[in-house]
């Protein structure tokens, strides 16, 4: 029987790579926690189905990072105005950095956080979220959310119910 | 070994519902370009996370966007991220609470909550508004309050309706201190016909009470009120659990908010000292550049006066103790420091500095020669009193007279030549010698007027040090002579003719109305020796021709009556006495003793 948290998980994507990763690494994640295993197997090998392999592999880079350097949790409320003053770890920072991690990529991992059930990761996820929500109007967010445009009908009928929210009268 | 490949089974549970299981629908849909991204977030805790951290604004903002996204807000969100942020969020919160704990108004969903707590316009008509009304709970502008409430005086017929429990009742409009028996005239739905604001209103109310009257029927009001209630409870059975989590999540986050606001002051006090330093600093190595601009060449005394500055920690900011030049051009620098950074800009106020500095010295060189040409022990401290005002940059003077020769002249002195100031001494002088000239005329005329026995009114003058001019305690002398008396060195005997010819008919006069004044208070005499005495205190408007006695009882008997009093007969002035007696005796009757 492999000794507690030095087993090996492998990690399958929907397109068939194959991710490693420690048990101890692995413990973050709920889904990979309570999955059942043998108990005289070394290596376990779990299929992700709903997650591709671009993005697992960014979640295994943040699974094995989490193992060395524990994220802080985040505080509600939040302890600053930009994403940099509210997480202050450099490598998390930089972790879901503009220039690493695009849009698609970062609804991909906050969704891939939440479907493995890594607490630290949808928190992260959601606060990048957070900071680019902040400060957009309704317009801004329908488009960063992809929400399909309104009808004019239905535009109107929103402006009649949410008067209030608009600045303009 | 060949590793085991297991498929998470309990994936599907943590998955949200509405995420399309479908794997041949998903495929399609990831192929397609821009795909639904928000609906990766829906129907999950993401949304949960997401509104924990959004500040109360941006919530009700993102919550719009999206239906599903409303459905997830809950009252926790809401009351959460309003408690924390504060400000006029938590105003309203704090007016909206205490209906919603009475259960007098219908029980607003999350959303209508989140609405009320960030609203900027009224529901009815867009107008910009403030705050919620805490009485309604409804989001209206004074305006819409004021048209959409009604007053019911309490009377037999309201008052078991008015105080019947949970019957919203409250002022109109944002403020306890208005009358608190305004009703909501009718019932309001929202947009999407929800009914909002108050349980009962006073169409409610109005139709109770007519079927009491229509149908005699035995139910009390309290009943009735109570029957309508329970009917608006039937059509909201959430509204006690509602009620509930809404008290439970209040709880539950009162002492983060309270955490939450030291936090903020303390990040506040923290920034504010950060501020404050570096403008110190700043103002400081701005201080130590002018002064280098000031030394050549030298000026000890702004130099001085610029290290005398002090530095207030209250305030963050440098102050000085003296109303000076230094203080009204040095200031707006340490206020701004990097405003006035450049060098162009610090040359600028030395200049400045430099030049007003000038002009106050060339301003007290002539006054001081002024001064010396009135050559009058009182000149320089009453009749010249005056300040040095940092807001012009010029002298104010107290004297009206003298403010009038000297204020624009000295505002410019580097305008003036030497002959100017020569001239300016003259009028100043002409001013500051007038006391004794002027007494002289009033002699004069007193001489004159010596066979009526109101010349003696002419005696009853004082000097006034301020204005620097005769006054007189009898208006009707006032008005005629104050002018004429402030140049009594342009008075000639023509004008001295004049005046007289002004005073007699006047004075002559009085003492027709002084004669009809002793009739009128001659029975008071004997019975109410006090009384006449008290009212022998009378004043005469010569313009208006009318009495006025300083006392009450006469103010009031007499009130609008002592008009043209040298015209009155003796019958007319008898009956006026016995008014007078009568008051005294009434205000005796009333236990008044002197």
């Amino acid at each position: 029987m492999a000794d507690e948290g030095n087993g090996i998980i492998r990690l399958r994507s929907s397109d068939g790579k194959v991710f490693e990763l420690t048990e101890s690494a692995a413990e973050i994640s709920e889904l990979l926690k309570d999955s059942p295993r043998e108990e005289d197997d070394e290596v376990t090998e779990i299929d992700i189905v709903r997650v591709a392999s671009p993005c697992l592999e960014k979640v295994v880079e943040f699974m094995k990072h989490y193992d060395e350097e524990k994220m802080k949790e985040i505080p509600t409320p939040l302890g600053g105005s930009t994403f940099n003053e509210v997480m202050d770890q450099p490598w998390y920072q930089d972790f879901v950095s503009d220039e690493k991690m695009n849009r698609d990529m970062l609804f991909n991992m906050l969704s891939a956080a939440n479907f493995l059930g890594i607490k630290p990761l949808l928190d992260l996820t959601c606060l990048k979220v957070t900071f680019q929500i902040t400060g957009k109007n309704a317009e801004e967010i329908r488009e960063l959310l992809r929400l399909p445009e309104l009808t004019p009908e239905e535009e109107a009928k929103a402006r009649e119910e949410h008067s209030w929210i608009f600045e303009e009268a | 070994m060949a590793p085991k490949r297991r498929s998470p089974r309990n994936c599907e549970a943590k998955v949200s519902k509405r995420l399309k299981t479908d794997p041949n629908e998903r495929k399609t849909e990831e192929k397609t370009q821009g795909c639904f991204i928000a609906e990766k977030l829906f129907g999950t805790d993401v949304v949960s996370d997401i509104f924990s951290f959004l500040d109360v604004r941006q919530l009700l903002r993102f919550v719009c966007v999206s239906k599903e996204f409303k459905s997830l807000l809950t009252y926790d969100h809401v009351l959460r991220a309003t408690m924390l942020s504060g400000g006029f969020p938590l105003t309203s919160l704090d007016r909206i609470i205490p209906p919603i704990k009475n259960r007098s108004i219908w029980i607003p969903s999350p959303v209508r909550l989140l609405r009320m707590v960030c609203g900027k316009r009224c529901e009815e008509c867009g107008e910009k508004t403030r705050f919620v009304c805490e009485s309604f709970g409804v989001f209206l502008c004074n305006k819409c309050l004021e048209k959409s409430t009604k007053l019911l005086r309490r009377s037999k017929r309201w008052t078991p309706y008015l105080q019947a429990n949970r019957v919203c009742l409250g002022p109109r409009k944002g403020s306890t201190r208005f009358s608190s028996s305004y009703l909501m005239t009718a019932p309001r739905k929202d947009i999407n016909g929800d009914p909002i604001g108050p349980l009962v209103t006073l169409q409610d109310i109005e139709r109770m009470s007519a079927m009491t009257k229509e149908c005699e029927s035995t139910a009390t009001p309290a009943k009735k009120v109570a029957a309508l209630i329970h009917t608006c409870d039937e059509q909201q059975p959430q509204a006690e659990a509602a009620v509930q989590s809404i008290v439970k999540a209040i709880n539950d986050n009162r002492q983060d908010a309270v955490d939450r606001r030291v936090a903020v002051q303390e990040e506040k006090e923290e920034a504010r000292d950060r501020y404050g330093e570096a403008r110190r600093i700043k103002s400081d190595e701005l201080m130590v550049e002018l002064i280098k601009l000031l030394e050549e060449p030298d000026e000890p005394q702004i130099i001085a006066q610029i290290n005398a500055r002090q530095w207030n920690g209250r305030q963050n900011q440098y102050t000085f103790n003296e109303d000076s030049i230094v203080r009204k051009l040095v200031v707006p620098v340490l206020r701004a420091p990097s405003k006035y950074a450049s060098k162009k800009k610090l040359q600028q106020v030395a200049d400045e500095l430099r030049l007003a500095t000038g002009e106050r010295r060339l301003m007290e060189r002539y006054m001081q020669q002024i001064i010396d040409y009135c050559d009058h022990p009182e000149a320089d401290h009453r009749v010249l009193r005056r300040t040095y005002r940092t807001y012009g940059l010029c002298f104010g003077f107290s004297n009206p007279a003298i403010r009038d020769i000297l204020k624009e002249p000295l505002s410019k002195p580097r305008d003036l030549t030497d002959d100017d100031v020569q001239e300016l001494a003259v009028q100043v002088k002409y001013i500051v010698c007038r006391k004794e000239p002027g007494e002289e005329v009033v002699e004069k005329l007193k001489e004159r007027l010596k066979d009526l026995s109101c010349a003696d009114d002419l005696g009853a003058r004082s000097w006034n040090t301020w204005n620097w001019s005769w006054m007189f305690k009898e208006g009707y002398i006032q008005d005629i002579l104050y002018e004429p008396i402030s140049k009594p060195h342009d008075i000639s005997d023509a004008k001295l003719d004049s005046l007289e010819g002004q005073l007699r008919p006047v004075m002559e006069k009085k003492k027709l109305i002084k004669n009809r004044m002793e009739l009128l208070l001659e029975p008071i005499a004997e019975p109410y020796p006090t009384w006449k005495t008290r009212l022998e205190r009378w004043t005469w408007n010569a313009k208006t021709n009318t009495c006025t006695f300083w006392n009450s009882v006469g103010k009031k008997a007499l009130s609008n009556k002592l008009q043209n009093v040298e015209q009155l007969s003796d019958s007319e002035v008898n009956k006026m006495s016995n008014l007078l007696i009568a008051e005294i005796q009434e205000r005796e009757a009333s236990g008044f003793r002197f």
